[in-house]
């Protein structure tokens, strides 16, 4: 749609003594919808519309954007990238060669979102609250929520991509108070489909229900023991596991700096055997599609560690021209407004052969734990990741519901305590959470099985 | 400039479709950024621009946002507005959009120094602090630097008269280091004069914590005891309990432990406020997001609660009148303008006596704190052990505990920090907060 202007752009950019420019062109909507305690607490449309440009000049890069997309907004804009590169001096940054995704489009959505009315929007809200409140919820808040957009990304040497972007999903969240104690728990589904992704085990009831049952857990737990023990996570909580404890730290911008702990160590043996992790664009198991990232590569299946040794790292054109490797389709950016970074898309632990059961059984003591209340990670390798429930196990069996939790590990030594690894592989998104990095929010998709880790420093109180 | 006639003609075209009242939130901002990845330098320029309506169709409410001024764009977004509160639910609860009001104060805090500022001076300030950073000679890794000066513009109008616009700027410097397994981050953020950045003093306890914690040792054991936190370290979990807590959105909804609690002592010996007239602050102004002067609103004397932060709809609910704390996303919410917390008469010298850790640097996962209990795990980034007088590095240790709990334990020392969440506190020593590494 924007290819003749963007041409001319790139034309003025190189007339300019730039060695790479590209224009990205983003056309999005979020819509939100909150119900709290049955009245409508939120109900908003936000329509974003413009173009980030960025500039390679004397090597040095340069970023600037502008939501004024006439020709004359976006020469503005690419001389501010212009004047910012300039301003850095000489440098030897580059941009590695990709190929351009092309023109894609998401296959099988049947009802995307912005052809479905508000009344049906705020229904799907309103029923999750209503099922809620049925079981006992007292205060209850639903949510729905859906981004969607549209984006192309034209760069030196022709390159030219379009592409769809889609998250849809629904939120709840239930607090009970009984005899002085306060439980909350809450539920997020989502996925790259229509209107049609919300039944199931997506529907609003299911969504309320799951809601109220880890409220009640919540409000019949107490703190956890503190200290060093074995952990078992549930699928939600493995995903943020994969992210935090090791995701972030295979993203090549932190990697080709030195700054990473995995820095230099491509086929070294880093994890236990049982461990293999992947990053992917998507997977059909779940999470959020992703055809292509924000600088219009195609997004790529890329396993992170492979039976404990690590493959790759994360990159962009940018980090991928910093270590002489290939994209691998992770250059991502908030919105037109931000430059694209290296970010993860679906992040998961694969399956392993045990059953959740048999990991449970095999526990002498530890701690399982579910609900993910998100997580860190620091370039020394320090890692924490949130639980809100779970059980104390002893000798094999759930003895008691624990809540409110941080666990924490380093890197180089925590995945060589993961020990068992069941089949139970979920994968999640939603259009409420993400990730955030520099300044910067990204749609994300976590998960993995159940597994366990002999050894994590739990944040308990006894 | 923000052009007040467009703004003018939306709010006319809302009525015309049949609104009973509408509202423009324009904002307008300006932001030059050099960031880094390790020594590498890259440089942002950004303009944004962004307009948010707000209508009410029989106390219906919707709120439609735009990423631009333009009268087209400006006009789809009511008429997105108004057709989306039609199938909305009624809100008995709805008080309407507040009226025009003379503003408390006269601080602008609007720096033309920094509105103007080139890129080639921010990019001159990080190569400086990595040439400090080399010249301390101790083999310390530049993970990333970044130097930012920000300026913009807000515009309120409503149907009711309320006609405010103000300006702002900000700067940011930020420096993360690196040495074997330590790392150490230190920031420092300023409304305006450019010389009231502390570049020194962000380099020094950058480097400080760094060396620290490369030499740092594991704890090696879980004990109950006396924590104290640096201002900068605290502010966030205050930011994460206390700013949730009072947010009269989360009283009048039930989510918030202190609904019922007006007049009940719930936090020890702490006197807290919200202040948002206070000159140089990160979080002050003449308005709130709706247009409702800024103001100073006791929240807690020695323990008991006092108020609550309220928007117009807030206030309403609560039969009292807002206390200018309107915030502003996708939807209008309630927020703190500067939370500050009383200091007390002890020294640092004198809670580090008190102290078994010293919480430094930041705290991981703080965002996951749960608001409606008060329980916070966390992990300390940069902890030190108190022995015999002295503080010894240690690695990254867990605290954990409930703040209500441990509120009669807290002890605010001297001398406030205001910090780059608009939170300004003492350092505090909290007791009986479990620690394990």
């Amino acid at each position: 749609m924007y290819e003749d202007t963007a041409a001319r752009l790139l034309e003025r950019a190189a007339a300019l003594g730039a060695s790479f420019a590209e224009v990205r062109f983003e056309d999005a909507v979020s819509e939100n919808i909150a119900v709290t305690n049955g009245r409508v607490s939120s109900l908003s449309t936000t329509r974003r519309r413009g173009a980030g440009v960025r500039v390679l000049y004397n090597g040095s890069i340069g970023f600037s954007a502008t939501s004024d997309l006439s020709l004359g907004g976006l020469e503005a804009a690419l001389m501010e990238a212009y004047h910012a590169a300039r301003a850095l001096g000489g440098g030897d940054k580059r941009i590695a060669d990709a190929e351009p995704a092309g023109r894609l489009r998401l296959e099988g959505v049947r009802r995307h979102p912005s052809g479905v009315g508000w009344e049906e929007k705020l229904d799907a809200a309103m029923r999750a609250y209503r099922r809620a409140v049925e079981l006992g919820g007292q205060v209850v808040t639903t949510r729905y929520g859906a981004y969607y957009a549209v984006e192309e990304v034209y760069s030196t040497g022709g390159f030219a991509s379009s592409f769809e972007k889609l998250v849809i999903g629904l939120q709840a969240s239930v607090v009970l108070r009984e005899n002085g104690k306060t439980g909350n728990g809450y539920e997020s589904v989502g996925g790259s489909g229509g209107f049609e992704m919300l039944a199931g085990g997506f529907s609003p009831e299911a969504v309320a229900e799951r809601a109220y049952e880890r409220a009640r857990l919540h409000l019949e737990a107490s703190p956890p023991p503190a200290g060093e023990m074995a952990v078992i996570t549930r699928p939600d909580l493995t995903g943020v596991f994969a992210h935090e404890s090791f995701g972030h730290l295979t993203e090549a911008d932190h990697v080709y700096t030195g700054a990473s702990p995995l820095h230099g160590r491509l086929g070294e043996e880093i994890a236990s055997e049982h461990v293999t992790i992947v990053d992917a664009g998507w997977d059909e198991r779940g999470g959020i599609r992703l055809l292509a990232d924000d600088e219009g590569v195609a997004t790529r299946r890329t396993v992170l560690v492979e039976r404990g040794v690590l493959r790759s790292y994360l990159h962009s054109r940018e980090t991928a021209a910093e270590m002489g490797m290939e994209t691998t389709g992770n250059g991502r950016a908030q919105d037109y407004a931000h430059d694209p970074i290296v970010r993860m898309r679906n992040t998961f632990f694969e399956a392993g052969d045990w059953g959740e059961e048999e990991i449970v059984e095999e526990t002498r003591r530890g701690l399982i734990l579910d609900m993910p209340a998100g997580g860190q990670v620091q370039l020394d390798g320090t890692f924490t990741f949130n639980a809100m429930i779970g059980y104390l196990v002893e000798n094999g069996e759930r003895v008691k519901p624990v809540r409110d939790v941080v666990l924490a590990g380093n890197i180089l030594e925590m995945l060589r305590y993961v020990d068992a690894v069941a089949g139970n592989v979920e994968i999640r998104t939603s259009p409420f959470g993400g990730c955030g990095k520099g300044g910067q929010h990204a749609y994300v998709g976590l998960g993995g099985p159940t597994l366990r880790a002999s050894k994590l420093l739990v944040g308990g109180r006894q | 400039m923000i052009e007040r006639s467009v703004l003018d003609k939306a709010l006319k075209r809302a009525l015309e479709l049949g609104a009973d009242e509408a509202e423009v939130y324009a904002s307008v901002t300006h932001k030059r950024e050099v960031k880094s990845e390790g020594r590498k330098l890259k440089a942002v320029s950004l303009s944004t621009v962004s307009a948010s309506v707000r209508v009410a169709v029989d106390k219906r409410v919707a709120i439609a946002r735009a990423t631009s001024l333009d009268e087209e764009v400006l006009l789809g977004a009511v008429e997105e507005a108004v057709s989306a509160a039609r199938v909305s639910e009624k809100d008995e609860h709805w008080p309407g959009l507040p009226g025009p009001a003379e503003p408390l104060h006269g601080w602008i805090g609007y720096d033309e120094g920094i509105a103007t500022l080139e890129p080639g001076y921010l990019v001159e300030l990080a190569k400086y602090m990595i040439g400090e950073v080399d010249s301390l000679g101790r083999d310390l890794m530049v993970a990333s630097v970044e130097a930012s000066a920000h300026s913009g513009e807000t515009l309120v109008m409503n149907t009711r008269g309320v006609d405010v616009s103000e300006r702002g700027t900000g700067m940011v410097i930020m420096l993360e280091l690196k040495k074997g397994e330590g790392t150490g981050f230190s920031f420092d953020v300023s409304r305006s004069l450019l010389g009231d950045i502390q570049v020194y003093g962000v380099i020094d306890e950058a480097a400080r914590l760094t060396l620290d914690a490369a030499r740092a040792e594991k704890l090696g054991e879980t004990f109950k005891g006396p924590v104290l936190f640096d201002p900068v370290t605290v502010a966030p979990l205050l930011n994460m309990i206390l700013s949730q807590a009072f947010n009269g959105e989360l009283v009048v909804e039930g989510y918030s432990p202190l609904a019922g609690k007006l007049g009940q002592h719930v936090l020890g010996s702490l006197t807290l406020y919200d202040d948002g007239t206070i000159p140089g602050a990160l979080g002050t102004s003449l308005y709130d997001a709706e247009g409702v002067p800024r103001r100073r609103t006791l929240l807690a004397e020695e323990g008991v609660v006092k108020g609550f932060l309220h928007n117009t709809y807030t206030a309403a609910r609560m039969g009292t009148e807002s206390t200018g704390n309107a915030s502003r996303g996708g939807r209008v919410g309630v927020s703190h303008s500067n939370l500050v917390v009383k200091p007390g008469r002890d020294s640092w010298e004198t809670l580090e006596e008190a102290a078994r850790i010293v919480a430094r640097g930041f705290l991981l996962s703080v965002h996951t704190v749960n608001y409606v209990t008060g329980n916070f795990s966390v992990v300390a980034s940069n902890p030190y052990l108190v022995r015999g007088g002295e503080e010894k590095p240690v690695k990254p240790v867990t605290l954990a505990g409930n703040f209500y709990e441990l509120s009669p334990g807290i002890v605010p020392g001297r001398r406030v920090r205001h910090t780059y969440m608009a939170v300004a506190t003492p350092p505090l020593l909290v007791d009986g907060v479990t620690v394990s590494g």
